[in-house]
């Protein structure tokens, strides 16, 4: 008889059988992956002063803060040196102020589609609904893209550090410098034709005004007022009008050009971003030309070289809709604008508008497209030294980057359907010229009917 | 109590087979007690603890789409498409039996079965419609539109015909996937086996839907035309004099023949919207293949793998593409015509919506119309275009192997992803990539751009016209 053995064993196993089952189950401790060694945040290494390097997310923060008053990219801590602060959240004040901007430019656009369906839709008037349905659909996607913009810029900038070490060189003008430069020229030209806009369509209206009631033999009577609801009918006949309003209307519309412009922007400021690390690859495959060069120099340049073809990648993944958004915006203004160009217009305020933007918008557009396609020429630099090695140096490492240099297309996308390269371009190019030559002739028949009485 | 000295006791004892004590024994009994007590208790516990497992088991966790049979699928693509095929049976195409079965070796073709005489009896009441569409076409002025039912007849012939081909070559195609499917990488979880199935189940139902929708607002408007041209004072008749007017071009009127026409239309209809989502399935199929090795080679990127491991993932990756190969011969003339068809319907429908639109029920339909057309070749489009990405996606992880691993397999597996084009095609005309897509948008809006130039304004709802001019 096994008696109190069997209680003691019986009861031991019973505990235990108790204890397993109340146990909840085990959680591996966060071990520090690898994303915190690569920070070096290891207590034997300091951490990197963000502020002193030469980062993409310090290139940048300027025009996102200046973005985030326009009610774009609705982010939080972008003026932090360190990326990990930055952090996207639905209850903060930039989004509160996004989603405001969001309600009243669908208002605006509501009420210019209601007020066309009455007068009926045509080429002519469809273009103002064309720019407040792609400025609200800018502002969506650069919502979905602050949402993603966290990990990107993490993961940005963890791979850019290995660049910002020796024996990489920094280039002649640094990331800062060449970001600054494009982005203050593009801002500036934009708002000087805005105001220029504004301008145009003020002294029109003072003129108009002046003409007619001559004609009419009644006092001249211009007010802020009526050059309000003579401007901007549509959005008056649905809401009341008080000078506030009007105000507020008029701050809508410069909001919403500049959200039409930073599109461009931002593809430039990261197309400009990811170049400058090619250019760094090619500048030190390019010091090793006449150098005998071991093995571990080739298998280091080609880890970097696919680090930074992923990173292109990712980002592509996640900018995708903003260039395709992009590229139909500009493609549609551009072929408006140029149907325009045979029209007699009234005034020579209004030609010298009208010539400047059609400037702007071509050479916007070119110059987006341009920085967009020097990410996939700088990826092929490299290639005309690599093939100069000389036999003592060649490994199996520099066939394997030739054949990735010529084989892979290392381009932004739109969506994949189209790569950003200098051949889009001039497709695009001759594309537009034989569309506009079709629809020039279209119009023929109405330029023939010549300017429409001035006073109605 | 001690009624006898201890040396007696202990006599009496073992006479009486006692050994132990009273206070022993009474020791035993309490333990004894408090031992089955504890043992009951571990007991119940266990019992509980094992009928809570299996009251889990009873009600099982709700997996999304879990049914028995997802349950149990293999994650196959003879399983997954079973369904498809048999809702195809019953509209006459792809009359292959034993479709729903699991295992391929199941499909079989004959002439002599029920289905294959369905079909063929269809084909020929086919072949009876587009002969009398053609004969009213060609007695007409013929123009852009005008040439419609017959683009639509012949189109549905056409593919009916492919159809019982491609029956007859099925059985050997399934089991030559299947053949490829067991010597692919197992799938990592459940859920994942399940994925492909889940995607062509949502895509056939999603697409049978808004079809089904489009032919209602179709009959709405239809109805909405033969109530304003009132020939006859029937609007049963004048419904089918105007919706079936090739056949009452030649013949009087008569209830069988509506009926017949009537029948004719709803099964054209479907078969129809069946090519493109026959495409689109195949190629859903196809892409998860490639992707189902894209991921066993992502849970090694960048690790130092041996040859024979690339080896294998070689000859694997070329027997998909052997496969892809194989279904494109065999579904190529199907993609072919229904892209060319797609092409047609848009430009002809884009240049219609010139005309000013009679009333809101045809305004209605029409504008739903075209965007499902639009939305169909886009979702074919960019459906069989991720064949392509996703036999490219390989090369991700090709470019990680490091330098001591990098070996002849290695090189001749990354050469083969970029040398190779792997893609559906239409007869071997044309790729279907993304770049295909972008050059068919500018097709049409070129075709458009000249069209606009000789169109006129014709009153949509002239009642001596067809009603498909």
């Amino acid at each position: 008889m096994e008696g109190p053995a069997l209680t003691v064993a019986a009861k031991r196993r019973h505990e235990s059988l108790l204890r397993t089952l109340a146990q909840p189950t085990n959680t591996v401790p966060k071990l520090a992956d690898d994303t915190n060694f690569e920070f070096n945040v290891i207590a034997s290494e300091e951490l990197p002063e963000y502020a002193r390097l030469d980062l993409f997310h310090r290139a940048v923060y300027p025009f996102m803060l200046l973005a985030q008053f326009f009610a774009v990219m609705p982010l939080i801590g972008i003026r932090e040196p360190n990326p990990r602060r930055v952090r996207f959240a639905y209850k903060s004040l930039p989004m509160i102020v996004t989603v405001t901007f969001i309600a009243a430019t669908l208002t605006i656009f509501a009420a210019m589609l209601k007020h066309l369906l009455e007068i009926g839709i045509n080429a002519k008037n469809f273009v103002g609904l064309v720019f407040f349905g792609c400025v609200l659909l800018a502002c969506v996607v650069f919502i979905r893209l602050a949402r993603r913009w966290p990990h990107l810029i993490r993961y940005w900038t963890r791979t850019e550090l290995v660049f910002t070490r020796a024996p990489y060189e920094m280039p002649k003008r640094n990331l800062y410098k060449r970001v600054q430069l494009a982005g203050l020229m593009i801002i500036g030209l934009s708002m000087s034709e805005h105001a220029m806009f504004q301008i145009s369509v003020i002294l029109s209206y003072k003129r108009r005004i002046q003409l007619c009631s001559a004609a009419a033999n009644v006092t001249a009577v211009t007010s802020f007022e009526d050059y309000a609801r003579t401007n901007y009918d549509y959005a008056f006949q649905w809401l009341p009008y008080n000078p506030v309003m009007a105000a507020l209307l008029l701050l809508i519309n410069g909001a919403c050009t500049f959200v039409w412009n930073y599109m461009d922007l931002f593809i430039m400021m990261v197309s400009k971003g990811l170049s400058y690390r090619f250019e760094q690859i090619t500048a030190r495959i390019r010091k090793l030309e006449h150098e005998e060069v071991a093995e571990s120099t080739f298998i280091e340049i080609r880890e970097h070289y696919v680090k930074m073809c992923e990173l292109l990648e990712y980002v592509d993944s996640s900018m995708s809709s903003l260039i395709l958004l992009s590229c139909v915006n500009n493609l549609y203004f551009v072929c408006y604008q140029l149907l325009n160009v045979f029209n007699k217009l009234r005034w020579p305020i209004n030609y010298i508008y009208f010539w400047y933007s059609l400037l702007y918008l071509i050479g916007r557009t070119a110059f987006v497209f341009l920085t967009a396609a020097d990410i996939n020429e700088e990826s092929k630099r490299g290639l005309g030294i690599l093939r100069r090695v000389s036999s003592k140096s060649w490994c199996v490492e520099v066939e394997r980057l030739i054949f990735q240099m010529t084989t892979q297309v290392v381009a932004l996308s739109g969506k994949k359907f189209y790569f950003l390269t200098r051949r889009l371009l001039f497709g695009m190019a001759g594309t537009i010229v034989t569309y506009e030559l079709v629809l020039l002739q279209f119009d023929e028949p109405n330029r023939r009917k010549g300017l429409l009485p001035l006073c109605a | 109590m001690k009624f006898l000295p201890a040396k007696l006791e202990r006599k009496f004892r073992r006479l009486k087979k006692h050994a132990r004590s009273p206070l022993m024994r009474k020791l035993d009994v309490m333990h004894e007690r408090a031992r089955q007590k504890v043992f009951q208790q571990s007991c119940d516990e266990y019992k509980d603890q094992k009928e809570s497992e299996f009251e889990c088991r009873k009600r099982p966790t709700k997996m999304p789409g879990g049914s028995r049979e997802t349950y149990l699928s293999d994650g196959t693509f003879h399983q997954a498409v079973g369904r498809v095929l048999l809702v195809a049976e019953f509209f006459a195409m792809m009359p292959v039996k034993g479709v729903t079965g699991k295992h391929p070796g199941d499909l079989s073709f004959s002439w002599r079965n029920v289905r294959t005489c369905f079909c063929l009896v269809f084909i020929t009441s086919s072949v009876a419609n587009f002969g009398l569409s053609l004969f009213k076409v060609l007695n007409n002025p013929i123009s852009f539109n005008s040439i419609k039912p017959i683009i639509f007849r012949g189109s549905v012939l056409l593919v009916l015909i492919v159809a019982l081909r491609l029956a007859q070559k099925w059985p050997a195609l399934m089991m030559y996937w299947h053949e490829v499917e067991q010597g692919l990488p197992q799938y990592p979880s459940q859920l994942a086996k399940w994925q492909m199935g889940r995607t062509i189940r949502m895509v056939m139902l999603v697409g049978m839907m808004l079809s089904f929708a489009e032919h209602l607002l179709s009959i709405v408007s239809a109805i909405n035309y033969a109530w304003y041209c009132n020939g006859t004072s029937d609007p049963i008749k004048n419904f089918f004099l105007l919706t079936n007017d090739e056949i009452f071009y030649v013949t009087s009127y008569s209830t069988t023949l509506a009926l017949w026409g009537k029948f004719q239309n709803v099964y054209s209809t479907f078969i129809w919207n069946y090519m493109d989502m026959f495409v689109m399935i195949v190629s859903i199929g196809l892409a998860a293949k490639f992707r189902q090795l894209n991921n066993d080679l992502r849970n090694f990127k960048g690790m130092h793998m041996a040859p024979s491991y690339w080896s294998e993932r070689r000859i694997q990756y070329r027997t998909i593409c052997i496969l892809c190969d194989k279904m494109d011969d065999a579904i190529s003339l199907i993609t072919m015509v229904s892209f060319s068809n797609n092409l047609y319907f848009i430009c002809v429908q884009l240049l219609r919506s010139l005309n000013t639109m009679p009333s809101v029920a045809h305004a209605v339909y029409f504008y739903f119309s075209l965007i499902f057309l639009i939305g169909r070749t886009l979702a074919v489009s960019l459906y069989s275009a991720s064949v392509h990405d996703e036999s490219r996606v390989t090369l991700r992880y090709l470019r990680c192997v490091p330098k001591d691993s990098w070996c002849p397999e290695v090189k001749r597996f990354s050469e083969e992803v970029i040398s190779d084009e792997v893609a559906l095609s239409g007869m071997k005309f044309f790729h279907l990539t993304r770049k295909l897509v972008l050059s068919v948008a500018g097709t049409i809006v070129t075709y458009e751009l000249v069209l606009i130039q000789f169109h006129e304004d014709n009153d949509l709802w002239d009642c001596k016209q067809s009603y498909y001019s």
